[in-house]
């Protein structure tokens, strides 16, 4: 009996793998979000129950409204409100927390787009310039840069683009600068210590096109990786920012919820924001996966 | 010649750790060398102007900004190292659970390391410091804030650890070990754990100035250490307050005290002095 050949698993199997921890993560992370909800001090309590001129009646009944029952039946009707597209109500800005994401989302995803493309451009531009041009100043000058603007939180970023009055995102690129280019540069160089680069070199292959045709195709999938992760990067970025520039997107709002204590809205906006990063990395390593298998 | 270029290379190290020193017992003795204590007002010299008196100039309700600062560096530069000793003690817990646990286990790490890692690490502090009670009090919120800043920040290091740990336990002494009859808490305690140790070290130099930049952006945005308690965090939200920081150049002293702080960390850590 021939012993069983071991099936590589294909593009589907690997896609749907993919998938299926996407949606098992959100499912937990939503499940996580409602037990800290609920076990919040002073959820389900409402202000009118303290009204010394409430019966006892009317104060039972109130208590009874907000009761919730058992975690894990809070959730189900959680899950069932949204998929109908009712994702709560927000008692700090007495509206629907769905109403409020839509008007918000779009400044997000612009200072934080922008930032991300920006810093992104600036990373790979000066890592692929100091890799080609091996006497280029950048080379000596960027990391030292970098260093600098890791050592600057965020806030502090922010509030000094808010004190010159620079667009909001510049802050978001030089953090994601700050935080891409140390990792791209090293990419680059290990993959340039390699022996068929050292080869090409030593056969008299420009450097041009030793990077574009080699370094470039050995470092694709760790960049694509690294894109997805840096867009978490470039989300976080944008809370502060938002906050200390004015910039009315999601970051404020959830900054807001936070200081008002609106637990919903802003386990709402958690949920949202871990959709967007949690996808984009699923997206970006589906793509880096299909890349790696075409190869093999 | 080479002793002296080999000096000067290690020159701007060894000045960097030599400011670490000094700030790190300047803070230790705030209680000894401020000129007044970190809540003592001032009531005749509000927003002061620096001065012989108060170097530093005074805050809006008269407190000596010197002061401030220096028992502000105390609760930063001790709590933030307190912070990610215990980040590191989990991290080590559950990379040694999860190596010795099996797949499912080291899955289940791996797995959960993920999730909470792709969500924006300021928003889960948002959550956490919005969960806490209204009445707590300055001393509380400190333990708090750095708490909070250890039970989301194990996540960062317990990839590389687990990495380790599978390492140390693939290896071959470790399965000499095994063969020899040493019972498991040994090879756990004795040889795994000390062969990790190199790495858990080095993850708890990565922590301490990510929690300080942390604990910066928390306390910048008013989700930090509560007032009248000083730390780097609210110091630096009073930036905010300012006119126009041109005008009073001094406000941004914390600033610039944190971001030497942290350059100066970077150095020594690149240096590998700390190992």
């Amino acid at each position: 009996m021939r012993p069983a050949e071991k099936v590589k698993p294909g593009q589907a199997h690997f896609f749907m793998a993919a998938l299926i921890k996407l949606v098992l993560s959100l499912f937990f992370t939503g499940f996580a979000a409602v037990c800290l909800v609920v076990l919040a001090p002073g959820f389900g309590t409402d202000e009118r129950e303290i009204d010394p001129r409430l019966s006892a009646e009317s104060i039972q009944y109130l208590k009874r409204q907000g009761a919730i029952g058992s975690i894990p039946s809070a959730y189900w009707g959680v899950l069932q409100r949204a998929w109908s597209g009712d994702f709560g109500y927000s008692a700090m800005l007495n509206r629907p927390v769905g109403d409020l994401i839509a008007e918000r989302y779009a400044a997000t995803a612009a200072i934080a787009g922008a930032g991300w493309a920006a810093g992104w451009s600036l990373a790979f531009l000066s890592a692929a310039l100091a890799c080609v041009f091996p006497r280029f100043v950048f080379r000596e000058t960027a990391m030292p840069i970098a260093g600098v603007l890791l050592c600057i939180p965020s806030a502090l970023l922010a509030f000094g683009v808010a004190v010159i009055r620079a667009p909001a995102c510049t802050a978001i690129a030089a953090i994601v600068f700050a935080r891409i280019y140390p990792i791209l540069s090293n990419l680059f160089r290990a993959s340039q210590e390699s022996c068929y680069v050292k080869a090409a070199k030593a056969r008299g292959v420009a450097e041009r096109h030793i990077f574009l045709s080699h370094i470039l195709s050995a470092t694709r999938e760790q960049c694509i990786v690294l894109g997805g992760t840096s867009v978490a990067i470039a989300i976080g970025a944008a809370l502060p920012v938002e906050v200390l520039t004015n910039n009315a997107g999601i970051g404020q709002l959830a900054w807001k919820a936070a200081t008002a204590r609106d637990l919903p809205l802003l386990v709402n906006l958690t949920l949202l924001i871990a959709t967007v990063t949690m996808s984009i990395n699923t997206g970006a390593d589906l793509v880096a996966g299909y890349f790696r298998r075409s190869a093999a | 010649m080479n002793v002296k270029r080999r000096f000067l290379s290690a020159l701007p190290r060894r000045l960097a750790l030599l400011l670490l020193l000094a700030l790190l017992a300047a803070a230790l003795l705030a209680g000894r060398i401020a000129p007044a204590r970190y809540d003592e007002q001032f009531r005749d010299y509000p927003n002061a102007r620096p001065c012989a008196r108060f170097p530093l100039g005074t805050d809006e309700l008269g407190r000596d900004r010197l002061s401030r600062l220096l028992y502000g560096s105390r609760v930063s530069l001790l709590l933030a190292p307190a912070a990610a000793a215990l980040a590191t003690i989990t991290a080590l817990a559950i990379g040694l659970t999860a190596g010795y646990g099996g797949c499912l286990a080291e899955s289940a790490a791996l797995g959960f390391t993920d999730l909470v890692v792709s969500i924006p690490s300021l928003l889960l502090l948002f959550i956490a410091r919005a969960m806490l009670p209204l009445n707590i009090t300055p001393m509380v919120s400190v333990g708090f804030t750095f708490l909070l800043l250890a039970i989301l920040g194990w996540t960062s290091g317990v990839r590389v650890i687990l990495a380790a740990v599978v390492q140390a336990r693939d290896s071959e002494y470790v399965r000499q070990a095994r063969a020899l009859g040493c019972r498991p808490c040994t090879i756990l305690f004795r040889h795994t754990a000390a062969a990790v140790r190199p790495i858990a070290a080095g993850q708890f130099w990565i922590l301490v100035p990510l929690f300080l930049v942390s604990e910066a952006n928390l306390g910048m945005l008013g989700l930090g250490v509560t007032e009248p308690l000083p730390s780097w965090g609210n110091l630096l939200a009073e930036m905010q307050t300012a006119a126009s920081l041109t005008d009073a150049p001094w406000l941004l002293a914390p600033a610039v005290l944190l971001v030497v702080v942290l350059l100066s960390l970077q150095n020594v850590l690149q240096s590998g002095e700390m190992h």
